[in-house]
């Protein structure tokens, strides 16, 4: 038999038809080698595929029948796997640039591998895997990606695959300091939370015998790759799959490593929100606090899915005596703009009834009855605390709850019992149960700043953008102060001068957001201000009250080098200011105002540097000038790191304003070869670091670790004189928005999370254990200097670094303010009340000492040793740790007295 | 090809492929198109389409021998490679790759190298494709849904009948009139099942 290849017959792939025939005829060939008795005979294999009855064979399907399968098969088809699309393969990620990179971030030619772990993925994607090399100096580095076509990439959220560069990297890590040389747990975002996936994954080194991932579905025995690399992949966020590995090595040891884990004693929000934690324990900070008073407050955390509020919601922390009650609870159903001025308001948050409070050793168990079926309500081992939270319809009368105690009595409870409040030491009386109380708008809690004078509003400033933009325009009006304004007290102006600039779309006045939609600038009495509105008083005018707002617009903001494309210069010369000019913009520049006194000049975006500042002319021929606001000195970026999402790279330097201050560190994007604020969301960029805080004492900088170390607090000067000095930049969460183009693409999640410091001069090596991962950098520089950029906010979980001396030894100290929850706050070991009461001890004698020593000393030794502060200050300080000594004495006293009724530390 | 072979019946180019390779050859003429043209139509990607046929027939060579027309009440050959085509394209969308498992164990290692040539044509396979749909989508709903159940489902009359509320006859009669109306569109053979 051969195959026809006349006109009518030809196939479309003849080649595939050949390629097929060839395979069967390998595969004759196999079956006819005799293996077992004699050839095969072609006619009883025909025969057996013939019909068994003898009877014909069917007739061939008519070809035009078979393509009405198709497309009958098409339609069935297209509705069910309608949203099924394949993957298509795009142009692979940028490889970061060489000078983002640090030294140990360069692969040693022909040491790239795959670990070839194949990690399936949990809903059918492509399999996932780990890329290791091996760096010049001496690390292991690792990449997570996806296999494709046999290729190393991502798939991102278009269904596009995109190989990573060669040098791309996740993190890179040395053994010996915190047991794996890497262990992470990588969050690739997806449109859903579902669709999200945590990838744990890690180098346990050869030396390791099992690792063990544990996540929501119990535990998972992880294959082992090269150098003992191991990777599992879970559906959905960090947060909520909680991860950890407990890794063995072949000396049967065990270290486990749990990724964002908190110590927060949790418990869930009825709408599904981030969880609610509680704080408890011994009141030993509160003056007159009795041995066996014991405290909680309750507070909401943050997560992926909090609304973005400057506030969260507060709750009164509460103490009781635990010794004469088995428990103290508060009952209490909290509304928006409930504890106005009380130090803990509840905001604008919707409305929740809880049930909080500490239990005492003797309590067993607590149901709550009233809110549908009977709840248990777990009681935290550590602290006692204890937390319900409901939905706020929930009447606090209709509660009850009853504790089970260890003899087998119960105690009922329907009211708030045994409180004080802690930061006063008054009992507290339980207000009435106010009528549930929804949401409200923004401008109803906050009064609003000012009342526009319909009739002044005015548009009739135009500036041409001078990248071939739209047309930029200003809105001015006049407003009264609102009545409720709550600023200044009675002495803030009773007249204001608003003004708003965009740009004109259609018919609209819109401020450019590359973020997301142009957003609508509207004049109305919401407050604190609608968005994008600038006001000033109607008051004499002062050098201040004519700084300019000069904002900087971005080609593309989110550009690896954004280039200012426009700068655009708003104000108000107040009257009886005039003959205005903008200065710091070549020749002094005429400003025209308008009806409202307000201006609008745009720039080029090469002055979007430049020091602008305005000069007027006053009554009686006076010349007022504004200073200089934007003039920011040119920082220079001490070290690098790339982008998440290969933006501007970030830099971190530290300015010595020594003697007199401390050194200053300074984390910002780096544009050129200067520290440069981004905001790709609103497309603005302006000159000068993105945060700044005090680094290292001054003098200390090359100073050895041993001589700047304070591990545990000692006498309270904390991780600011640690070995590392440590700073870190945390993006607030973001408002629900689209993705954008490089999250669609890499899958990284929004914010970013920077770590960054300047080391001592003999830390040579830094193993940073974050909620993401732990890796080891080495300071780099004549500055020792290092920068770690994280994708995503770490909303749960502790983060400590590690540094290791030249000697050796190691030293770790937590990382303050890496965690969004400040509950989550890195408690390294938990200090007993023995220790506390030791240190605080120690504290009291050395205040003693120093008052001693102030009362015996000349006028000039004693303003030496008070260093500016007043002397009541010294005895006031004095009077607080007495007295904090004597609670923490007396807590001691009555757990020796009154054993197992306190709960444990 | 002699004309003899090419009257042999699916089952029966099947059944011969182990020991003679060329019908295997045969069959896969015979529905290289409809198969292209289904995949075609599915990933609107001409060398996507290519892959997954490579994979299906190499799926169908694989399980030649094992074809039995009898199993499961009259399986028609072409349900059959129909079914593969369906379960490799879905495998391949689930793990966002075209699934090579079957021609790995046959040791088709040789890749399919397509020229611009054999992009048109698996094109031009699709534009069929999406003249079918329009013509079926003409004709009316009681008809598509008769042949529908009939010819892809494979179900019997009667159960098409009680499905669409009618007696046998009818259903006999929707199915039959819509291969007419498609007959007379297309010029083709197409016989009642």
């Amino acid at each position: 038999m051969s195959t026809s290849t006349n006109g009518k017959d030809m196939t479309v792939l003849p080649q595939l038809q050949r390629l097929l025939v060839a395979t069967a005829r390998e595969r004759t060939r196999a079956h006819l080698t005799p293996a077992a008795g004699g050839a095969a005979d072609p006619s009883a294999r025909a025969t057996a595929g013939a019909p068994a009855n003898g009877a014909l064979p069917a007739r061939p399907r008519p070809l035009a029948l078979v393509a009405l399968l198709i497309v009958l098969a098409l339609l069935l088809a297209a509705a069910g796997a309608a949203g099924v699309l394949l993957i298509s393969e795009g142009s692979p990620l940028p490889a970061p640039h060489a000078a983002d990179l640090s030294p140990w971030e360069h692969p040693v030619p022909g040491s790239v591998r795959l670990a070839g772990l194949d990690a399936p993925d949990p809903e059918g994607g492509p399999a996932w895997d780990i890329r290791l090399f091996r760096s010049s100096t001496g690390e292991t580095c690792t990449a997570v990606g996806q296999i494709f076509n046999g290729r190393f990439g991502i798939v991102g959220l278009d269904h596009v695959f995109r190989a990573l560069p060669l040098d791309g990297v996740d993190a890179c890590g040395v053994p010996g300091i915190a047991g794996p040389v890497l262990a992470g747990a990588r969050v690739f975002a997806g449109r859903t939370p579902a669709e999200a996936r945590t990838v744990v994954n890690g180098v346990a080194g050869a030396g390791a015998r099992s690792v063990t991932a544990y996540g929501p579905e119990g535990a998972r025995r992880l294959a082992l790759g090269p150098q003992g690399s191991f990777i599992t992949v879970y559906r959905g966020l960090l947060e909520e799959v909680r991860p950890r590995i407990v890794v063995v090595d072949r000396a049967g040891r065990s270290q486990t490593i749990a990724f964002a884990s908190s110590y927060a004693f949790e418990t869930s929000d009825p709408d599904g929100g981030p969880p609610w934690k509680l704080s408890g324990g011994a009141a030993i900070g509160m003056p007159g606090a009795t041995g066996d008073e014991n405290c909680a407050q309750a507070s909401q955390e943050t997560g992926p899915g909090s609304t973005p509020t400057i506030d969260t919601a507060g709750t009164p922390e509460v103490c009781g005596e635990l010794g004469t009650q088995p428990l103290f609870v508060l009952f209490r159903r909290f509304d928006p703009g409930d504890g106005e001025g009380s130090g803990s308001p509840w905001g604008n948050h919707p409305s929740r009834t809880l049930v909080y409070g500490g239990a005492s050793l003797r309590v067993r168990s607590l149901v709550l009855l009233g809110a549908g079926p009977p709840r248990r309500v777990a009681i935290d081992p550590r602290g006692g605390a204890f937390l319900a939270v409901l939905d706020g319809h929930v009447n606090p009368r209709a509660l009850t709850l009853i504790a089970t105690l260890r003899d087998r009595r119960t105690v009922r409870y329907a009211r708030s019992t045994v409180l004080y409040e802690e930061a006063t030491g008054r009992r507290i009386r339980e207000p009435p149960v106010e009528p549930y109380r929804a949401v409200t708008h923004p401008g109803a809690v906050f009064a609003p700043l000012e009342d526009p004078i319909a009739r002044t509003v005015t548009e009739t400033q135009r500036a041409a953008d001078p990248a071939g933009g739209p047309p930029w325009a200003l809105r001015s009006w006049q407003g009264h102060a609102d009545p409720r304004a709550r600023f200044g007290a009675r002495e803030h102006p009773t007249l204001f001068y608003c003004w708003q600039a965009g740009v004109i779309e259609g018919a609209a006045l819109v401020e450019p957001y590359p973020g997301g939609a142009p957003l609508p600038l509207a004049v109305s009495k919401d407050a604190p201000g609608e968005r994008g509105t600038s006001c000033r008083g109607a008051e004499a005018p002062t050098p201040e009250s004519l700084v300019p707002e000069v904002q900087t617009y971005a080609e593309d903001a989110s550009a690896y080098a954004p280039i200012p494309a426009r700068t655009v210069v708003t104000g108000v010369i107040v009257p009886p200011a005039s003959a205005a000019v903008l200065l710091g913009a070549g020749s002094p520049r005429p400003i025209a105002t308008d009806a409202n006194h307000a201006f609008l000049i745009v720039l080029p975006g090469s002055y979007w540097t430049a020091p602008l500042r305005v000069s007027a002319r006053l009554p009686g021929g006076r010349t007022v000038t504004s200073p200089v606001l934007s003039n920011q000195p040119v920082l220079r970026p001490q070290v690098r790191a790339p982008d998440p999402d290969g933006s501007a790279p970030w830099g971190y330097t530290q300015t010595a304003l020594c003697p007199r201050a401390w050194s200053i560190s300074q984390i910002g994007r780096v544009v050129g070869d200067r520290i440069a604020r981004i905001d790709p969301s609103t497309g603005q960029m302006a000159a000068g670091p993105q945060q700044s805080s005090t680094g290292s004492p001054c003098g200390s900088q090359n100073a050895r670790a041993q001589q700047r170390v304070e591990p545990y607090g000692g006498s309270g000067v904390g991780p600011l004189a640690g070995p590392l000095g440590i700073t870190v930049l945390q993006s607030a969460p973001e408002e629900a928005r689209p993705p954008t183009q490089a999250e669609i693409e890499r899958r990284t999640v929004p914010g970013v999370t920077v770590i960054a410091g300047r080391a001592a001069a003999d830390v040579t090596s830094i193993t940073l254990s974050t909620p993401a991962d732990v890796r080891t950098v080495q300071p780099v520089g004549p500055s020792h200097v290092f920068l770690v950029v994280y994708d995503g906010v770490f909303y749960r979980g502790t983060s400590t670094a590690t540094a290791r001396l030249s000697d050796g030894k190691t030293i770790t100290e937590p990382i303050r303010g890496a965690s969004y929850n400040p509950g989550d706050e890195p408690e390294l070991r938990p200090r007993s009340l023995a220790a506390l009461l030791r240190s605080d001890r120690g504290t009291l004698d050395r205040m003693r000492a120093l008052l001693a020593a102030v009362e015996h000393a000349g006028p000039r030794e004693r303003a030496k040793l008070l260093d500016g502060e007043p002397f009541s200050q010294l005895l006031k300080g004095l009077s607080s740790i007495r007295s904090i000594v004597a609670a923490e004495e007396a807590r001691i006293a009555y757990l020796h007295t009154h054993p197992g009724i306190l709960p444990p530390e | 090809m002699q004309p003899d072979e090419q009257q042999r019946s699916d089952a029966e180019l099947l059944a011969l492929t182990d020991v003679d390779p060329e019908a295997f050859g045969v069959f896969y003429a015979r529905y290289e198109r409809p198969i292209l043209g289904y995949l075609f139509g599915r990933v609107r990607d001409p060398e996507v389409a290519s892959d997954l046929a490579a994979e299906v027939f190499a799926a169908a060579l694989e399980a030649a021998a094992s074809f039995d027309p009898a199993v499961g009440g009259s399986v028609s050959a072409s349900g059959w490679l129909f079914t593969i085509a369906h379960n490799t394209l879905v495998s391949s969308l689930r793990r966002g790759r075209v699934a090579e498992a079957a021609r790995r164990r046959l040791g088709m290692r040789e890749p399919l190298a397509l020229d611009d040539l054999d992009i048109e044509r698996v094109q031009a396979l699709g534009s069929a494709s999406e003249s079918w749909r329009d013509l079926l989508e003409e004709l009316p709903s009681a008809e598509r849904e008769a042949i529908v159940a009939r010819v892809v489902q494979e179900r019997d009359y009667a159960d098409i009948a009680r499905e669409l509320g009618c007696s046998t006859l009818v259903a006999r009669k929707r199915v039959s009139r819509g291969l007419a109306r498609l007959r007379n569109v297309l010029g083709a053979t197409a016989q009642e099942p």
